[in-house]
């Protein structure tokens, strides 16, 4: 493919991005499908064919993100930045309640919209952008606005309340400051006060299912919770047992099949994968995230350009986190939270998000023109 | 440095993906097989059925506990489906019909009057295909009795009719109830369409007009004229009609619609009407098998009831047009049938979680098939929201000695510990749960599915029947939810005995089938009975006794609101116990009310402690404890034979303790021999035997004796409603023997054991233990002597002077001597307090004997707590009373014959 300027060799990463990226989706369309079989009906349902319009819109989206330079949407950071504030804001006002929780942005009958998924975006570019002039070493005046831009989101998505998803900002930020070049004694004070803030949040800040979810996840006491509070991450370790080594076969788990995976074609998915295609799928699947990270972070190594660059490390950071988070909920290591597998989950905000995200990253890798600087390592 | 610092993070999501990837093998590989069955266990579910429980009877045959089994069906409103599937209701509901529906509806009365009505049906075809082959009726007889028969016959079915229209009016009248007030109502309800089909069918297959369930039919099958009449009379002047007709023909409403409205305006209604009649087409299928229009009706009602509802219902009422014509009251009938095919619906649903709880009861007594039917449909999730609890319902004879029967209860929660099944994850656990089981179930089962069964740990036959071994043991322990457990007295300790196996039915979800495979399923085996040696009437006749002493006692002044009474009565040859009575008494069936076991169990509400069974229960036992001090005497040579004689100087020497109370020892210095000693009930004899006994070492000698008598274990062996039949200590000092020696402090006895002693001097120093049920282990158990016969003779002679001339002369005791019948006997009176410290409590009233006393075959003894009388005023009376009783009524012939 040959760029605006003419420029000859592409990017040998691009390829492999794009080829894992579809990989995954295609993939996880199909373990999505066997997630929606209900035996008991006979049917799918939600049908499948919303999922597939859903990433039809997401891919032409990854291609529409092309066509302008990144550096070009990287001006319009702000703006963007603004409107996803704005649409979280309006979220916390008019948002649509469901699963007593408020994250949602109704456009239309059922179908909704998760402006706090879209806000990952927003504030990975204007992190980059505020970041990109940063020296090496810099303390902390610099750090004061990045700081500012986090929280603001962090907390409009923690009154939702959307626990998993405020969490999973804050990697994000701390990857992208520390790839950025922030003072090492900087970067330790703001781990320990993060950690700090944290561990208060948990103790006090949190409602009592949040907590209750928590302190049932770590005492383990099915006996004495019933099945109630466990149930969720109960039966994802079972599904996951299930699967064994090689998986009991595509619509053929017994857990995913007779309805006891909860929210399995989103947040579960992964718990379906791991019942249907056993430790080598679960093997597979992670090892084509990390190495989507690993593509993205060494790319990120030897991009001069600081926008770009921080731009692929935040969608490395954030897909990395993301992917690690999820796998660690759906085979019942980590309490519920309500994060989504990246790709692979059914649900149109997150895909969307995902696959701009990833448009982004391939559309740096694409513009040669910045990258004609001799490799730094 | 700032690729390193990337190469960092890089390394930090490998490490973390490594640690996911570990929990992920350990999952998978390591922990699999406990996982997997765990899962397996989880997804399998199980329906207990649990056994109807042993009655309690007499040798009579008379039943003094037995169990009914009752199954409730139960609703959850909130996992009622918004669509009840109709056809699952009406498959469960036509079993329900064809096996015992009947049985339901009518209960008891209808299934005899059916039985009858065949047994007459049955004797009236024989009649006419054999005509003179009824045995008391040759020739014109015969046609008498067709006819007769055929009168009873059709009088039968009158009653029949008269009845279910009772019952349908009834069911009528509750349901113009629940429309009036839906909210209050709301359980009913929903068990009330149940109930009116039922009628209605039962009604319309006597009625011939009812032909069919099929909603295809149900149209051309109106509601049986009368019933509709009746329902409509109930429901307000044709409403019913109304509705009826348009459900029949809704098209027939556009007519003058079409002439109001215009056709444009006309068209966009019947487009309306088509989309509106689809989903109506739903709830008419369900209104056909819930007993069609009046179920509509009932929902309109209800959607009318709620505010919100109702404004919305006007507003398009309103909205509809100019004028009210017919048409467009139809039309807005047809709006209340669509918003009941969906808002409706839900809107009621919202309401049943927010106003009703969690479940509710509203049939009770559901036969079994019907039990099983719809819990299946139920768990095969097409029938959600319907349960059924099964349990067994205990009853007691009316106050029949509740203090040995007992209760049941639920299963308190400290006996379940160790009945929880094992945890198929804890590798010490005997055997595992579930993955065992499915092997077994493929052992018994050959066509299970593999795809179940793979994951099987069981590998031979052995561990496979281990497994039912456990399995079955399992089933027989109580568990949670149990309501038919025994609590106390024979139920407690014959639990085991009386409460059965459980059945069990467990089935999966299978990945992929329709229906839950069933893998397990094992019927319930009921409760064994348990007999009582209990003699009906003398027990009542013991209590009644009691009961008016009793009554007696409140009368007097003196009374402290406290004190009961027991009747012991056991027959010495053999040890059987035939009365066992306590007083005050109880009803065991109004424990179960909430607050009442508390209520009776708290000294302050009830002082005479009704719940105690002083039948078991050791009391001060006074003077009837010298034969036991006798006995040890007699055994260490302190007394030797009738003659050996102490002084009695009308009080005892040295000791705190009450003098001799019989006035003939009073004057001076007397020489009081071992008869005259019984014969009087001298203190001073008795102490002094104790004061010999302490002079010579042998300060242990009553407390061995106590224990070769088994006075230091629990009466009746293991019932634990007391602990020991007696208590005693090892006496601190001289004057404290001496104490012991008369039946004073340190010295406790239970009546029934006190009449077990009694009853090994009855049978001359043959000592038997006493047992009160037939299947008791100690029914057959040998008779060990106990100490000389000629001990015993001594004691019989002394015990016969203190019912001929001493303590324990009465009146009624000599109209039996008349008889032939020698009663031996000793009364006893104990105190509290001493003479210088007084204390406010009565005196205990005590009396023990048995007769006739040369060949003894009955052994009583009289306790009355806190009587304030001397055993002679008191016991004796009442002893008197019953051995009259015994022997005039119970045996009139050979208390004579022995003569």
């Amino acid at each position: 493919m040959k760029t605006a300027l003419g420029a000859s060799r592409i990017h040998p990463y691009r390829a492999l991005l794009v080829l894992i990226g579809l990989f995954l989706l295609g993939g996880g369309f199909v373990f999505y499908v066997s997630s929606t079989y209900l035996a008991d009906t006979d049917r799918y349902a939600p049908a499948p064919l919303g999922q597939l319009r859903w990433i039809g819109l997401g891919l032409v989206a990854f291609a529409a993100v092309q066509l302008p330079s990144y550096r070009t949407v990287g001006r319009l950071a702000w703006p963007i930045y603004g409107a996803c504030l704005v649409l979280l804001v309006a979220t916390a006002l008019f948002g649509e309640v469901r699963h007593s929780s408020r994250r949602w942005l109704a456009i239309s009958g059922s179908i909704g919209f998760q402006p706090s998924e879209l806000m990952k975006l927003g504030l990975l570019l204007v992190l980059a952008r505020t970041l990109m002039y940063a020296e090496k070493g810099y303390g902390w005046r610099r750090l004061a606005w990045p700081c500012l831009l986090t929280l603001l989101p962090v907390a409009l998505v923690v009154r939702q309340p959307d626990l998993g998803m405020a969490l999973l900002y804050l990697p994000i930020v701390g990857v992208m400051v520390w790839a950025s070049g922030v003072r090492r004694r900087v970067a330790a004070v703001l781990l320990a006060v993060l950690a700090v803030s944290v561990a208060a949040g948990v103790l006090w800040g949190l409602k009592d299912y949040q907590r209750a979810r928590i302190w049932t996840f770590l005492a383990w006491d099915e006996a004495r919770h019933g099945s109630f509070d466990l149930y969720q991450p109960l039966n994802a370790r079972i599904a996951v047992a299930n699967g064994g080594l090689a998986g009991r076969g595509l619509f053929e788990g017994p857990q995913n099949i007779g309805g006891y995976l909860p929210a399995r074609s989103n947040d579960y998915i992964f718990a379906v994968i791991a019942e249907e295609g056993g430790l080598v799928a679960c093997l597979v699947v992670l090892g084509l995230f990390y190495a989507l990270v690993a593509l993205l972070l060494c790319a990120a190594m030897e991009w001069r350009e600081p926008f770009g660059r921080l731009l692929l490390v935040g969608v490395g950071g954030l897909l990395g986190t993301q992917v690690l988070v999820n796998t660690a909920v759906a085979s019942g290591a980590l309490p519920t939270t309500g994060l989504t597998l990246p790709l692979v989950s059914g649900g149109g905000s997150s895909l969307l998000t995902t696959l701009l995200l990833l448009g982004l990253a391939v559309n740096v890798l694409g513009r040669r023109e910045v990258s004609m600087a001799p490799r730094r390592l | 440095m700032l690729a390193k610092r990337l190469a960092q993070v890089l390394v930090l999501f490998g490490v973390a993906n490594l640690l996911v990837i570990a929990h992920l093998v350990r999952l998978q590989v390591v922990e699999r097989d406990a996982w997997v069955a765990k899962g397996e266990d989880h997804r399998t579910r199980r329906l207990f059925s649990p056994p109807i429980r042993g009655s309690i009877r007499l040798e009579g045959g008379a039943v003094v506990a037995r169990s009914e089994h009752r199954f409730d069906l139960r609703i959850e409103p909130g996992r009622v489906r918004d669509r009840w599937p109709p056809a699952a209701l009406a498959a469960a509901l036509g079993k329900l019909e064809a096996k015992q529906g009947f049985w339901l509806v009518h209960g008891r009365e209808a299934a005899e009057r059916a039985a009858a009505r065949a047994a007459l049906a049955a004797q009236l075809e024989t009649l006419e295909r054999e005509p003179g082959g009824v045995a008391a009726a040759p020739g014109a007889g015969a046609e008498d009795r067709r006819a007769e028969l055929a009168e009873r016959l059709a009088e039968l079915d009158r009653a029949h009719d008269r009845m279910l229209e009772a019952e349908i009016a009834r069911r009528a009248r509750h349901l113009a109830a629940i429309v009036r007030d839906p909210r209050a109502e709301w359980d009913r309800l929903l068990a009330a369409p149940i109930f009116l089909v039922l009628g209605a069918r039962q009604s319309g297959a006597r009625a011939g007009t009812v032909a069919a369930a099929a909603p295809a039919d149900r149209e051309e099958c109106p509601l049986d004229g009368s019933l509709a009449a009746q329902l409509d009379a109930v429901l307000g002047g044709g409403a019913l009609a109304r509705v009826q007709a348009f459900v029949r023909e809704p098209r027939d409403g556009w007519r003058p619609l079409r002439a109001a409205l215009g056709e444009g305006e006309s068209a966009a209604l019947e487009a309306r009407y088509e989309r509106l009649a689809g989903e109506a087409q739903a709830f008419r299928a369900l209104a056909a098998a819930l007993g069609d229009d009046l179920e509509v009706q009932l929902w309109r009602q209800v959607v009318r009831a709620e505010d919100g509802a109702r404004r919305e219902l006007q507003a398009a009422a309103a909205g509809l047009g100019r004028a009210r014509t017919s048409a467009g009251d139809s039309l807005w009938w047809l709006e209340s049938l669509s918003r009941l095919g969906r808002e409706a619906r839900m809107r009621c649903r919202k309401i049943l979680r927010d106003h009703l709880g969690r479940e509710r009861t509203p049939a009770r007594s559901v036969p079994y098939d019907v039990v099983v039917e719809l819990h299946r449909a139920s768990v095969d999730r097409r029938l959600q929201g319907f349960a059924v609890q099964e349990y067994s319902d205990r009853r007691w004879e009316q106050g029949f000695a509740p203090h040995l029967v007992g209760w049941t209860g639920e299963v308190p929660a400290a006996w379940l510990e160790d009945v929880a099944p094992p945890d198929p994850l804890d590798p010490d656990a005997v055997l595992g749960w579930v993955p065992r089981l499915q092997a077994v179930a493929r052992w018994r089962i050959e066509a299970l599915q593999r795809r179940i069964l793979s994951q099987s740990g069981m590998r031979s036959r052995e561990e496979a029947r281990a497994f039912v071994a456990l399995e079955e043991a399992l089933l027989a322990r109580p568990h949670v939810g149990d309501r038919d457990v025994g609590i106390e007295g024979i139920e407690r300790r014959y639990d085991e005995r009386l409460r059965g196996r459980r059945g069990i039915l467990r089935f999966v979800h299978v990945p992929g089938a329709r229906r839950p495979l069933v893998i397990h399923e094992a019927a319930a085996v009921d409760g064994a009975d348990v007999t009582l040696t209990l003699d009906e009437a003398l027990q009542r006749q013991a209590e009644a006794l009691l009961a008016a002493d009793r009554a007696r006692r409140q009368g007097a002044e003196q009374h402290v609101g406290m004190g009961g009474g027991a009747l012991v009565a056991l027959d010495p040859r053999c040890g059987a116990v035939r009365v066992l009575a306590t007083d005050p008494s109880y009803e065991p069936r109004a424990l179960r009310e909430p607050g009442a076991l508390a209520r009776l169990a708290d000294r302050r509400q009830s002082p005479d402690r009704p719940l105690a069974s002083r039948a078991l229960e050791p009391a001060l036992p006074g003077s009837v404890f010298k034969i036991f001090t006798a006995l040890v005497g007699l055994e260490h040579g302190v007394i030797q034979d009738e003659h050996t004689a102490f002084s009695c100087w009308g009080r005892l020497p040295g000791g705190p303790t009450p003098g001799c109370a019989y006035a003939g020892h009073a004057g001076g210095a007397a020489s009081v021999d071992f008869h005259e000693a019984l014969c009087h009930s001298c203190n001073a004899y008795f102490a002094k035997v104790a004061r010999a006994l302490h002079e010579r070492g042998l300060r242990d000698a009553f407390d061995r004796t106590f224990r070769a008598f088994h006075f230091d274990q629990p009466p009746l062996w293991g019932d634990d409603a007391a602990r020991y039949a007696g208590r005693i200590r090892m006496p601190a000092s001289e004057a404290e023997m001496r104490n012991m020696a008369i039946g004073q402090d340190p010295v406790y006895v239970s009546p029934l054991h006190l009449a077990v002693l009694y009853a090994a001097v009855a049978q001359r120093g043959l000592w038997r233990p006493p047992f009160v049920v037939e299947q008791s282990p100690y029914r057959q158990g040998a008779a060990r002597r106990a100490f000389p016969a000629a001990h015993a003779e001594l004691l019989v002679t002394g015990m016969q002077h203190a019912v001929r001339r001493g303590t324990a002369q009465h009146e009624g005791f000599g109209r039996l001597a008349e008889r032939g019948i020698a009663v031996a006997g000793k009364t006893g009176t104990a105190t509290f307090g001493s003479r210088r410290q007084p204390s406010a409590l009565p005196r205990h009233a005590w009396f023990a004997g048995f007769a006739p006393a040369d060949r003894p075959e009955i052994v009583v003894v009289v306790y009355l707590e806190h009587r304030g009388l001397s055993g002679g005023a008191a016991a004796v009376p009442l002893a008197a009373d019953f051995l009259e009783h015994y022997f005039g009524t119970a045996r009139p012939a050979e208390g004579t014959a022995r003569r």
